[in-house]
């Protein structure tokens, strides 16, 4: 069951990695992205099931949720440049 | 195990459906769609707390944040060269073909957890992963929330306040404005409980932030000082900055909680962090202070 | 006397949040900056009195349950540049923002001091995640740095290479996940010892390499890195250029000496590492040959001079004894040294020229050697140290790196060095043709506020000198 996480983890990397070289425009590669992440935070969150005791390793938990932070700030960073952009571009048309 | 499965295909068939359509109103919501399945996997992998942070703030309002911008801008798409998907593809599939002899390698191991929960009674919560974010690994959360912080006011600093998309329908103003209180209740509730049961700061604050951005959706705003909004975005980095320096300059160390002082000093921690999350993701979303 | 290592990160903080305050912030400013200086070169002091690293676990947890923060001569070394160049632009600033750009004067010393702390965050850590997090804070705000002046091509530069770098920083965090999943420990010296024994670590380390090399502009990822650093007000490009690019390649090399340990496989990953930075300093050189702007050619020489941290990498590994290995890491920390004192004097410098003729283009290039003496000496100073002319800092890295590279036999290293510095040569040459020139259209005599034009001069003057000083500066590698 555990490996079937980890492949399901390692398959959503691939895809992501793709959609993110061949993006047709930034949001399509910043949705890219914010897929990777979820994949690499489920790849930590299966490791952190993988223990042999009934309760699940606490770290990656922390580590995860510092990572969903960090990840939705320069999201934030990444919207409002491209709306700033799409604005520019409206001015100036 | 059939559930396992079934969420686990349906996350993958969100993901491709997001990544793959054209239309960027479709990727979005099938975005929102990922990022609820993935909340839901992951308590199945008993990841509670993780989860709330991943539906609240990762899909909701990272969502909030992009429909936004499909509502605001217009989003060009250029056309890819098919040699750039030739390599894309390449690139992708040799790393899969790279990665699945991994999986032979891992195995069930003992990691951290034992460290942890041997030194639960020494950190001054309950919760082990309030534990390890506030007091073990502490030093990361400060560099999480200066993190956030910096980022809003990159945000500020860039945006001059453009026209955005605004909902005035009267009935769901009012909506908004009778909701705040009880989602200011019950997010500092969320952040209490973080230090014994699932919950936390960040999950409490992006509740609010929720509530917050609610009411910016309708046209409104809340009415409060500037110079007060001000200094509460920058509550939670000053706050954890002066506690670690404290205990410094008093002779302790950087970030080390003297034992009876623990619980109150992650408790003044986590309600300062509440409130400037939920003003910075607030910010954030507006675009100005 | 000891130092809480914590004082490094969170005083620049305190000074950030500080600066917001808008009668504060000057005083806040003066008073973090220096504070922060002498801060950074106390840390220094200490590593070269000290002759083992020096740790401490934040929050009194010893790793793997806390995280550790590590000073050593590699990291005091860095700290202390970091310092000279934040001083540098700290004084430059006081003076370009009240000329222009006074409306962004408000944010700009937050990111400055949000920088610094990141900064010395990274070099101070030894915890895989704790670097993830402080390269994060690094890239965010770069990010927001090259956005500032808030034009089209400034906006679009900071996407570009916002969204590279998210995508660079989770494929890191990949890296991590897997040493995790495998050993159960995110420290470094913890993970030393674990990873002699499998060949597990393997998995995680093309993650790691490929992601560590997008951020540091490694060929062939370097794309991202001319339009954004040129894109952005001169302060900024300059600490850009001189410092924010470093730390992934500073972790490349404390990853490798401290915990990949010696595998035939690594030989191989160490030349292809060695070929793409030989690679870069070519395309680089030839780039910024061609270039018609100031700005983007100081930023192709950064690709270039990037390069040479990356071409030593097989040097490392090829070296036997613990003497030569020194040597490398010696050159490796002057070359950084001397190239981001260098890189920020002629931003700076670049930033003068720009303030003056109002133009970025090199052939409007104000005559500097005839009205303004000191922006000619910035320019004069820091160009000699990119070429590696004798007496500089950037004389004295080329010299031990290619002592050590036909040390070890290994006559490609000392090949590219040597055609690197004619390369550099060749594209530092116009810029001073054109600061000699005498046409009188342009000579302006419009003068420059006198922070701006010492500044950039002190950095550079710093940058050439320091070869005199290598000597005592390097011996706190002794230890490493």
């Amino acid at each position: 069951m555990i490996s079937f996480y980890y492949i399901l983890s390692f398959i959503l990397v691939a895809v992501s990695v793709y959609h993110f070289i061949a993006a047709e425009s930034p949001f399509k590669r910043l949705i890219a992205v914010n897929i990777l992440g979820s994949a690499v935070f489920l790849f930590f969150l299966t490791t952190s099931k993988n223990t042999p005791s009934q309760n699940p390793d606490p770290v990656p938990h922390a580590l995860v949720l510092t990572g969903i932070v960090v990840a939705v700030s320069a999201t934030a960073v990444g919207i409002a440049l491209i709306l700033s952009l799409s604005k520019r571009e409206k001015d100036e048309s | 195990m059939l559930l396992d499965l079934m969420l686990g295909s349906l996350l993958l068939l969100s993901a491709l459906l997001s990544l793959h359509s054209r239309n960027s109103l479709k990727s979005g919501i099938f975005f929102v769609v990922f990022g609820l399945l993935s909340g839901l996997l992951w308590v199945r992998l008993e990841a509670p707390d993780v989860a709330m942070v991943e539906i609240v703030l990762g899909s909701a309002v990272t969502s909030l944040l992009i429909f936004k911008l499909i509502a605001t801008a217009r989003i060009k798409a250029v056309k890819v060269h098919r040699i750039r998907k030739f390599w894309a593809g390449v690139i992708s599939l040799a790393f899969l073909v790279y990665m699945i002899p991994y999986l032979l390698t891992l195995r069930k191991e003992q990691r951290i957890e034992v460290l942890v929960f041997e030194k639960l009674s020494m950190s001054g919560v309950e919760s082990p992963v309030t534990a390890v974010l506030l007091n073990f690994r502490g030093y990361d959360t400060l560099l999480e929330v200066g993190v956030i912080t910096l980022a809003v006011f990159g945000i500020i600093a860039l945006n001059k306040g453009d026209k955005v998309y605004v909902w005035r329908d009267p009935l769901v103003q009012s909506l908004s404005r009778w909701i705040l209180p009880m989602t200011v209740f019950f997010s500092f509730y969320v952040t209490y409980l973080g230090t014994f049961s699932v919950g936390g700061a960040f999950q409490g604050g992006s509740l609010l932030a929720g509530g917050l951005i609610f009411l910016s959706l309708t046209g409104q705003d809340v009415h409060i000082g500037e110079s007060i909004k001000k200094s509460l975005l920058l509550l939670s980095l000053l706050v954890f900055c002066g506690v670690g320096l404290m205990y410094a300059v008093t002779g302790y160390g950087f970030l080390v909680y003297p034992l009876p002082l623990s619980t109150i000093s992650i408790i003044l921690i986590e309600l300062s962090i509440c409130l400037s999350t939920a003003l910075l993701l607030y910010t954030a979303y507006r675009g100005k202070v | 006397m000891s130092l809480d290592l914590g004082y490094l990160v969170a005083f620049p903080i305190l000074g950030g949040l500080l600066s917001l305050i808008g009668r504060l912030r000057l005083y806040a400013v003066f008073v973090f900056g220096l504070l922060s200086c002498f801060l950074s070169f106390y840390a220094f002091l200490l590593s070269l009195k000290h002759g083992k690293p020096l740790y401490q676990w934040v929050g009194g947890w010893i790793p793997p349950l806390g995280i550790g923060l590590r000073l050593d001569g590699l990291s005091g070394f860095f700290l202390m540049f970091t310092a000279v160049v934040f001083v540098g632009v700290g004084v430059y600033s006081l003076g370009f923002f009240k000329s222009a750009y006074k409306e962004r004067e408000e944010f700009f010393w937050f990111f400055f001091f949000f920088l610094w702390a990141g900064l010395n965050a990274f070099f101070l850590s030894e915890d895989l995640f704790n670097l993830y997090v402080s390269l994060e804070v690094l890239s965010l705000t770069a990010g927001v740095l090259v956005a500032l002046p808030g034009h089209k091509k400034a906006v679009r530069a900071s996407l570009n290479y916002l969204l590279l770098s998210l995508f660079a920083s989770l494929l890191y965090l990949f890296g991590v996940a897997i040493i995790y999943a495998s050993y159960g420990s995110l420290s470094m010296h913890m993970l030393a010892k674990s990873f002699s024994e499998g060949g597990e670590f393997l998995y995680s380390l093309l993650p790691l390499i490929v992601s560590l090399s997008i951020k540091s502009a490694l060929f062939p990822f370097h794309f991202w890195l001319p339009p954004a650093h040129s894109s952005t007000i001169a302060p900024a490009s300059a600490l850009l250029s001189s410092l924010v690019v470093k730390p992934p390649a500073y972790l490349l090399l404390r990853v490798w000496i401290e915990v990949f340990p010696k595998d035939k496989s690594l030989e191989y990953v160490s030349w292809v590492l060695g070929l793409l930075g030989a690679l870069a300093i070519f395309f680089g050189s030839y780039y910024a040959i061609r270039q018609k702007t100031i700005k983007m050619l100081l930023a192709y020489s950064t690709v270039a001079q990037m390069g040479y941290l990356f071409l030593i990498v097989p040097l490392y590994y090829k070296a036997q004894y613990a003497e030569m290995r020194t040597t490398v890491i010696e050159g490796f920390t002057m070359q950084a040294f001397s190239h981001a004192l260098a890189k920020a004097s002629m931003f700076l410098a670049s930033g003068n020229a720009i303030y003056v003729s109002k133009r970025d283009d090199i052939s409007y290039m104000p005559g500097f050697a005839h009205s303004h003496p000191f922006t000619f000496f910035a320019l004069f100073f820091s160009g000699a140290t990119l070429v590696g002319l004798p007496l500089s800092g950037g004389f004295f890295a080329k010299f031990l790196l290619i002592k050590a590279s036909f040390e070890v036999s290994m006559l490609f290293q000392g090949v590219v060095l040597l055609l690197g510095s004619l390369l550099a040569a060749l594209y530092v040459y116009p810029i001073w043709r054109e600061s000699l020139s005498f046409q009188p259209e342009k000579i302006y005599h419009l003068p420059i506020p006198r922070l701006m034009e010492v500044s950039a001069f002190a950095l550079g003057f710093v940058a050439f000198s320091s070869g005199l000083v290598a000597g005592f500066l390097l011996q706190a590698l002794s230890g490493v």
